[in-house]
């Protein structure tokens, strides 16, 4: 049993008060991050809910249920920053990461206090795998919408659709490492490999759109 | 391997194949919005293809329970549909009956899916996304005249006595449940095929829109009978569907190199 409250208020009141100090990206950056982290509480209720009301068990819920739960928690921010500020495309992305980051960061955190940080391979399994994971899903979904906003088609289907990828990319990742032998590694490579396709995709596609 | 995880591999190649190519059409065509929309239906498709296909592998002969890759089959309706462009405002006014119809369907379709499965909720959320991604059909299609007025009533009557006889099949006593399934199959199938040839044969016209029609028509009934299918019946079906996506791509290439 964790406190989850309690940590994030621990992570989040010296980023809350650093707000007060700095201007511009840095600060969006900061309170896309802290969002990040709320979701992620958030979904965790949510996904806690979900286990008792299915019945499914722990292990299937976070396989099969919360990847949905947690994809859906984290468009929220990005869709409210885009409906409230309509963001220059830099500003999506760099939220986009923020938001990602600070889900993953905020995960992390209470795993480790779960499961212990004395194991160097976990960390930087957990790291390098779940970390990326998280931010390559969100990004890959800022950098759809910022596609369908160069070509007008900044609609519910769009969002349903980028919506989608992200939650079987993310279901896909869970499934794979939720078996252990080669189906893990090769879960653990997935957002590493997603995260090179989406940077080269990144720097070619919305230019020459 | 099983033959089902097979075809699955089978169709993950031929998606891979299809979303390259209309990359480079889309780079081609400086981003036209159908080719868009049809390769992120393709990719919705291709994700929700491999989870099927790596759920399969990891945890065979087990239900699949609710995930996200049925969220991506909703997603791939719509998508579809938004390829298909926004209908024209007097779209609806010639093709009531149809889309009526369609709607009918579509609900009876899906009372028929929970019939077999038991899942409410995804089948009736699949039923809405499904219902959709036809009625957008059938207004793109009514509105291309891509059907005689002959060939509506036939589909209508055959659509109504695949229903009438999938439902009989709930109430009629085990021995007369095997004849009116091998029924149902003939009439699926035979139909994959009409709209296989129409869709292959209208590529050679040089009427861009009904060839779209046709072949997202053939994909569609696809689609009905993989939904209706089961054992060696529904492998005939997903070696059908290898076909689909290929035909609509070059539906949409030729559409776009004639715009």
């Amino acid at each position: 049993m964790i406190y989850a409250e309690n940590i994030l208020l621990c992570i989040a009141i010296p980023l809350v008060i650093s707000l007060l100090f700095v201007r511009g990206d840095v600060r969006r950056y900061t309170a896309a991050f802290l969002f990040g982290m709320g979701v992620c509480l958030i979904a965790a209720y949510i996904s806690g809910f979900l286990n008792l009301v299915s019945g499914m068990g722990e292990n299937d819920t976070s396989v099969f249920l919360s990847p949905i739960v947690e994809e859906l928690m984290k468009l929220m921010p990005l869709l409210f920053f885009i409906v409230l500020f309509t963001p220059e495309e830099h500003t999506l992305t760099m939220l986009a990461v923020a938001i990602g980051a600070g889900f993953a960061t905020f995960e992390n955190c209470c795993y480790i206090l779960t499961s212990g940080a004395e194991s160097f391979t976990f960390i930087m399994i957990r790291g390098l795998a779940v970390g990326v994971m998280h931010i390559v899903s969100i990004l890959a979904l800022a950098v759809w919408f910022i596609i369908a906003k160069h070509l007008q088609v900044f609609s519910f289907s769009s969002i349903i659709g980028g919506l989608s990828l992200s939650m079987v990319f993310h279901a896909l990742y869970n499934l794979l490492v939720s078996e252990p032998g080669v189906s893990r590694n090769i879960g653990y490579l997935l957002p590493l490999l997603a995260a090179a396709g989406l940077y080269y995709l990144y720097r070619k596609l919305p230019h020459r759109l | 391997m099983n033959a089902e995880a097979l075809l699955d591999l089978l169709q993950i190649i031929v998606l891979i194949v299809v979303f390259h190519e209309n990359f480079r059409l889309i780079y081609a065509n400086r981003g036209s919005v159908h080719l868009v929309f049809f390769a992120f239906a393709a990719a919705c498709y291709l994700l929700s293809d491999l989870y099927w296909l790596v759920y399969d592998l990891l945890r065979p002969e087990t239900r699949m329970p609710f995930a996200a890759n049925e969220i991506g089959e909703w997603a791939f309706f719509l998508l579809l549909a938004a390829s298909l462009g926004s209908p024209k405002a007097d779209s609806f006014q010639n093709a009531k009956k149809e889309v009526l119809f369609t709607g009918l369907f579509v609900a009876a379709s899906a009372g028929l899916w929970i019939g077999w499965s038991g899942e409410w909720m995804q089948d009736i959320l699949t039923g809405i996304f499904y219902g959709y991604f036809l009625c957008t059909l059938v207004l793109r299609a009514k509105s291309e005249r891509a059907m005689s007025d002959r060939g509506w009533r036939s589909l209508g009557i055959v659509c109504a006595v695949l229903i009438a006889v999938q439902t009989t099949i709930f109430f009629v006593p085990d021995a007369a449940k095997d004849p009116l399934d091998q029924f149902c199959y003939i009439i699926l199938f035979a139909v994959s095929a009409v709209f296989l040839v129409r869709a292959v044969l209208s590529q050679r016209k040089d009427e861009p829109g009904k060839s779209v029609c046709h072949a997202l028509a053939f994909l569609a009934w696809i689609e009905t009978a993989l939904y209706m299918s089961s054992g060696g019946y529904y492998i005939m079906a997903m070696i059908l569907s290898l076909f689909s996506f290929p035909l609509i791509l070059l539906a949409y290439k030729k559409e776009v190199s004639a715009k």
